[in-house]
């Protein structure tokens, strides 16, 4: 089966922006962590994740962003979020990841 | 054509999902079940809901069930103005099986906010393993 989710990563000197399309969920959740883990440590800067064409999110989703957030911390920098489905939105209301992350509006 | 007209037969409207222990076939399992939520009338926020619920339940019982586990059985009841959905193992329940532990926060609070009632069996004599249930509000009915 075709995998679901497509990554994209545009760099720029200050901030590298993820374009995340499709679904994350337990089928694709190990694609979005290796994904995450290898810009991490390749580039020790902000992170924005760009969400306009995501269009699913699970729990297995959110934890893995969570490590990738205490990841991205570590070099004293953070993830900022945009473009958020209100489906998507939905689900870090309800988990209150929406405090931990900065969601731009 | 007469043998296509409705019949107005007394017919449970139950819908038996027996659903491979795979990753991919989540996604199947979400799209079936929008599909049987739309059939009663839930806006589509509240089918959203009952999605992401249903693949919170799967993505567990996936993840907890032992690797000789070969499928699992999801019963869906489309009621009139109801949406129960039961999960059961296909065989015996497995020794001191939990569901959810400490480890599954997010996968909780997103189950209990979405759906209306949550019933855990924790009895060892049952293969049931959770049964959700979401009801038509008044502006769906």
């Amino acid at each position: 089966m075709a995998s679901n989710l497509s990554i994209n990563q545009k760099e720029s000197d200050e901030m590298i922006v993820v374009e995340l399309s499709g679904e994350i969920d337990i089928d694709t959740v190990n694609e979005l962590r290796e994904r995450l883990y290898e810009i991490v440590e390749k580039y020790p800067i902000d992170i924005k994740l760009d969400c306009a064409n995501l269009n699913y999110i699970d729990s297995t989703g959110l934890g893995v962003l969570v490590g990738v957030l205490k990841k991205v911390k570590n070099n004293e920098k953070n993830i900022y979020l945009t473009n958020l489905k209100n489906t998507v939105k939905k689900l870090f209301l309800i988990t209150n990841l929406n405090k931990v992350f900065i969601i731009e509006e | 054509m007469k043998q296509f007209e409705k019949a107005d037969k007394n017919v449970s409207k139950e819908i038996d999902l027996v659903v491979p222990v795979l990753t991919e076939m989540v996604r199947v399992v979400r799209l079936t079940v929008s599909g049987i939520a739309s059939t009663i009338g839930f806006e589509i926020d509240t089918i959203e809901d009952i999605k992401v619920a249903v693949a919170e339940v799967c993505n567990r019982i996936i993840t907890k069930t032992d690797s000789n586990a070969q499928r699992y059985i999801i019963k869906c009841y489309a009621e009139a103005d109801a949406l129960k959905i039961r999960f059961f193992f296909e065989d015996q329940k497995p020794q001191d099986f939990e569901l959810f532990d400490d480890e599954d926060v997010f996968g909780v609070s997103i189950i209990n906010a979405l759906v209306d009632e949550v019933s855990v069996d924790l009895s060892q004599q049952s293969n049931e393993i959770i049964a959700l249930a979401v009801f038509l509000k008044e502006s769906e009915v």
